[in-house]
């Protein structure tokens, strides 16, 4: 029995197809495929092939070679022409005995390699043998990394929690984007007629700090051009309350309207 | 076991991101929330499936960029290399949820 045979009977027998073989050694499968046609493994993985098919690293070299010995002794003993099959035999023990002293040679310091490792690692070969995707995960030391890591953030987050609740709660920005969530603004004339002073209004439904403003305001005039100010408007509102502030123009307006440029401030 | 113990360290990094994304988000610190997301989203993967992305890896540029194929096995250096990558990303996608940016 060849080496290729006496692998692919083995996997038979222990129901592996050559890919579950390649994916449980981290080999391709090209890879497993050539050693089943009787190519030699290359030493790092003798040991995990033996530990996966429950054989020696010796079997795996020499192919099941003591099997072939016995089909030897059995062929002459059936064999009607004894000279024959003692030829054939001796011709085929022969040929092993080249085969071996060669596998011998080519892989005498991978065995002795293998040797001295197989005894101190038993346990990591099995562990290794688990299959490609077997070594995806963690490592013990990242995991005791990793939850340190996880212990300081979460003691962190608390902890600045905590100083945020302390402080007045979570707050979060004002921005031009959410500004007409929290706030409402209006641009007003003070009298009904000959309108030159108009109020600007800013009226929060939440506690803002900090409130910065910028406002373009552009009035429309009876008699002249569009006038064209800005204001900048800021302070602290509280819930519910209003900030205002007048604005007084050069001509009589009878309408104006705003835009509104940038926008500052935290809600709480 | 050794599968128990992964498993628990994902759901506990996942668990972890989670609430990184919280506490971005109760903070109202929306500017950095999606590269945030997006970094946790292809860290955590990659760190967890290290060995088959280094082995992927290894395999294509051999494919590719070698005269002789090869079945992609990564050396330690280079898993080595690939987590201490992952886990710096990592925490700083969890500095970055923790600053007031």
């Amino acid at each position: 029995m060849s080496r290729g045979e006496f692998l692919s009977d083995k996997c038979a027998e222990k129901g592996l197809s050559v890919s579950d073989l390649a994916e449980k050694l981290g080999v391709s499968v090209f890879e497993a495929e050539r050693w089943e046609k009787g190519e030699l493994p290359d030493s790092e993985y003798l040991l995990r092939l033996s530990a996966l098919l429950d054989v020696s690293v010796e079997d795996i070299l020499r192919g099941g070679e003591s099997k072939v010995g016995q089909d030897c002794t059995d062929l002459q003993d059936n064999s009607a022409d004894k000279e024959t099959a003692e030829s054939s035999c001796a011709e085929e023990t022969e040929n092993k005995e080249s085969e071996k002293k060669e596998i011998a040679v080519t892989n005498n310091a991978e065995v002795v390699a293998i040797g001295s490792q197989q005894a101190g690692s038993a346990t990591s070969v099995k562990d290794n043998t688990s299959g490609a995707s077997g070594r995806n995960g963690y490592t013990s030391f990242e995991r005791k990394f990793g939850y340190a890591v996880f212990i300081i953030f979460i003691v962190a987050v608390i902890v600045l929690s905590s100083v945020q609740f302390v402080s007045g709660g979570f707050s979060s920005e004002l921005t031009l984007k959410n500004y007409d969530r929290y706030i409402e603004i209006r641009v007003t004339p003070v009298s009904k007629f000959n309108n030159d002073e108009f109020t600007v209004s800013i009226k929060s439904d939440r506690n803002i700090r900090d409130l910065r403003i910028s406002l373009r305001v552009k009035f429309s005039c009876f008699y002249g051009d569009d006038i064209t100010e800005s204001i900048v408007i800021s302070g602290n509102i509280d819930k519910g309350g209003t900030i205002e502030r007048t604005m007084h123009i050069s001509e009589y307006a009878y309408n104006a309207s705003f835009e509104v440029v940038s926008v500052e401030g935290g809600i709480v | 076991m050794d599968k128990n113990k992964n498993t628990i360290f994902l759901l506990c990094q996942i668990v972890v991101a989670v609430i990184g994304l919280a506490f971005m988000f109760f903070n109202g610190r929306t500017s950095m929330m999606l590269m945030y997301c997006v970094i946790m989203a292809v860290d955590i993967p990659t760190m967890y499936f290290n060995y088959s992305l280094c082995k992927w890896e290894n395999k294509w540029h051999s494919r590719w960029s070698e005269r002789n194929p090869c079945d992609g096995e990564p050396s330690e250096f280079r898993l080595r290399v690939a987590k201490i990558g992952e886990w710096v990303l990592f925490i700083a996608a969890l500095i970055i949820a923790l600053l007031p940016i």
